[in-house]
């Protein structure tokens, strides 16, 4: 931090002088460390609206053991050891953050998996992917922290 | 067209136990000299469909159907159970998944076993000269450990378990000591079944 | 040279235990070493420590070398008394911290060569930069030992995610790759080791440096912690110095340089001062830290002059406070 230790100036600096000291800094994230999707699991057919019983919607459990299922079966162990971490549920809707070097493999697995539960066909399906939280959060990012 | 890209992968199958308790039992119970101790020959049920099979579903447990999908499409191109010696192709893009499926298999036929990777290469000529090598290589080390065990007055049992190790499991063939007649068969072997996959490549 | 540097010990007439060092000469390993891993207090004497390594245990090996190594599992942050005492008894010393607390102390305070951690299991945190990079600063490596990944698909897929956050985490280097196996059935060929480091994240000669160069170092940096000055010059037998020479180079420098009980074994007319440049670079971070401290403890060995350098800098120092 520098401090000024000249004595303070009468005079209002001209606008000339003020650009000049205006220093524009660029800085570009080239490789960022996580990347952040937003998932939902489908139901067919659907759930009707409002509908709630202990396996809809679905919980972290449950997530976890679908997606561990669908990576197991389409990348074996390498693709179970992707490390993710959940950041949010909300419905069948679920908000998550993994390696980035990784996301590509996961959306492959993921998206190609399909199981069938209580009589409902479930897959998943990809809302957003990006590699900055506030890409998938939509609005003002409130609603992440409900 | 561009010509597809191979890798040609050699191994060795390694049996850290030991040799099997069938070949211990037709070389009457003598270890191999201390060089050979870990090189024996393959099980007789260990064919190149076999070992093909136990890639492949190790590939599958460690890479799921993607890894089977990248290098499900590799091919044994010759297997010896005598030396336990053998070359893999594999596309160039996905050996190394294919190295690593190798690496983590624990046991072929129930027999605790370690698949060692000696030598990659583009062509299959090199991995031949290669398996040759190492087979000159290592009845060069057994002929010396048996010329130092002889006049240190050890004697013939280790030659006898030599020549197990090199009878190439052949239950009925009496285990007899290899001379070097026998050995530039055995080199010329390997180098004449490899000739036959080149054909029909 | 290919470096294993975790061999569980067990006993000297353990058949699995000789079973498993011949197999890794078969496989390509020159350097050996044995771990004796150590959990709860330090003793404060090496008596206390029950199977202790001896000297030579496998001469029927002679084309392998064999190095005494002890890891100690840190469960408590005020455990490290008496760690630096171990290193006169042991090749490496290596810590296994059990939590992100004590990952933190290790890296930035332990008096250690090398950090194990255990990847096998899930760890509730994660690795980060700022804190391994401390230690990487002070030349300490980090272990990836994979034996429990062959053995078990658990832990396999365990270490898989470790390894790689590890290997990301710290951007690849002073990564040691060893196996610690139990078993001779559960250790692989260094080549073999290289292509699991690639599925990690590293890359050819990264995996290479984690099995070859980078263990040596950690070898070579432990020894010249215990035993040269201050991590920097060591004496050394023999060089081409011819013998009159030899004797005025031992006359001239030594007595000044290096400290006292290295100057007994300098007596002798065939040594010769040598600063090892490579080594002196690979170590030369840690000495600032190592050295202090090591050579702090045993201030009768060290020579008069320093002692009094030391006191003009305090006095020195005092000075600039009062100014």
């Amino acid at each position: 931090m520098e401090i000024d230790t000249q004595p303070p100036v009468a005079e209002v600096p001209t606008v000339e002088k003020a650009k000049k000291k205006h220093n524009e800094q660029r800085f570009t994230v080239r490789k960022p460390e996580w990347q952040y999707l937003h998932l939902r699991m489908n139901f067919d057919p659907p759930h009707p609206p409002a509908y709630t019983s202990p396996s809809y919607p679905p919980d972290l459990l449950t997530w976890k053991t679908h997606l561990s299922t669908a990576l197991n079966q389409f990348l074996g162990i390498a693709g179970t050891a992707i490390p993710v971490d959940f950041l949010h549920l909300e419905g069948p809707e679920v908000w998550i953050r993994l390696p980035r070097e990784d996301s590509t493999r996961f959306i492959a697995a993921i998206g190609g998996w399909g199981s069938e539960v209580e009589g409902r066909n479930v897959g998943f399906r990809v809302l957003g992917s990006t590699e900055f939280l506030m890409g998938i959060v939509g609005g003002d990012g409130s609603d992440v922290f409900v | 067209m561009v010509r597809v890209k191979q890798r040609y992968l050699l191994f060795t199958i390694l049996y850290p136990s030991g040799p099997l308790s069938t070949q211990t039992q037709s070389t009457s119970s003598k270890t191999p000299t201390e060089s050979m101790k870990f090189h024996s020959p393959s099980p007789q049920n260990l064919t190149r469909t076999t070992l093909a099979s136990i890639i492949r579903s190790s590939i599958s447990t460690n890479f799921g159907d993607w890894g089977i999908g990248q290098c499900g499409s590799f091919a044994v191109k010759y297997f010896s159970p005598a030396t336990s010696t053998g070359i893999l192709r594999i596309t160039r893009e996905n050996y190394r998944t294919l190295w690593a499926a190798l690496t983590y298999i624990r046991e072929l036929c129930g027999q605790p076993a370690v698949i060692k990777v000696v030598r990659i290469s583009g062509t299959i000529v090199k991995a031949e000269l290669e398996a040759v090598k190492l087979a000159e290589e290592a009845i060069r080390r057994v002929k010396r450990e048996v010329r130092v065990a002889k006049s240190g007055g050890a004697g013939g049992g280790d030659r006898k378990g030599v020549a197990g190790v090199f009878s190439g499991g052949k239950s009925g063939q009496p285990a007899t000591v290899v001379d070097d007649d026998e050995q530039d068969q055995m080199v010329v072997d390997i180098v004449d079944s490899e000739n036959e996959d080149d054909d029909d490549e | 040279m290919f470096y294993d540097l975790n061999i569980p010990w067990t006993s000297k007439d353990d058949p699995e235990l000789a079973r498993t060092v011949a197999f890794l000469g078969e496989l390509g390993y020159n350097v050996i070493a044995l771990n004796q891993t150590i959990a709860g207090k330090i003793p404060s004497k090496i008596a206390g420590i029950a199977n202790l390594i001896p000297e030579n245990p496998f001469p029927d090996h002679p084309s392998i070398r064999f190095l005494r190594r002890v890891t100690i599992v840190l469960d408590d942050p005020s455990q490290n008394y008496g760690l630096a005492s171990l290193s006169n008894n042991f090749d490496i010393v290596a810590v296994r911290p059990t939590d992100e607390k004590l990952l933190l102390q290790a890296c930035t305070s332990l008096e250690c060569d090398l950090i194990s951690l255990d990847l096998s299991i899930r760890h509730p945190y994660h690795f980060k930069y700022k804190i391994l990079g401390q230690a990487i600063s002070r030349g300490i490596r980090f272990e990836i030992t994979y034996s429990a990944s062959v053995n078990e698909s658990n832990a396999r897929r365990n270490l898989l995610s470790n390894a790689a956050a590890l290997i990301r985490a710290t951007k690849g280097k002073g990564i040691v790759i060893s196996s610690e196996a139990r078993k001779a059935m559960l250790c692989r060929a260094p080549f073999d080791v290289i292509n699991l480091a690639t599925l990690w994240g590293l890359n050819q000669d990264k995996g290479k440096e984690a099995i070859a160069n980078g263990p040596r170092a950690v070898m070579i940096q432990a020894k010249m912690k215990r035993q040269s000055f201050r991590g920097v010059i060591d004496v050394v037998e023999g060089g081409g110095v011819p013998k009159s020479a030899a004797k005025e180079v031992a006359k001239t420098t030594i007595s000044q340089k290096a400290p006292m009980k290295r100057k007994t074994e300098a007596g002798d007319n065939d040594s010769t001062v040598v600063g090892t440049a490579k080594d002196s670079l690979q170590t030369a971070e840690s000495a600032k830290l190592g050295g202090e401290t090591t050579l702090g403890e045993n201030s009768e060995t060290r020579p008069m002059k320093k002692q009094r350098k030391k006191a003009a800098k305090r006095a020195l120092s005092g000075d600039a406070g009062v100014e």
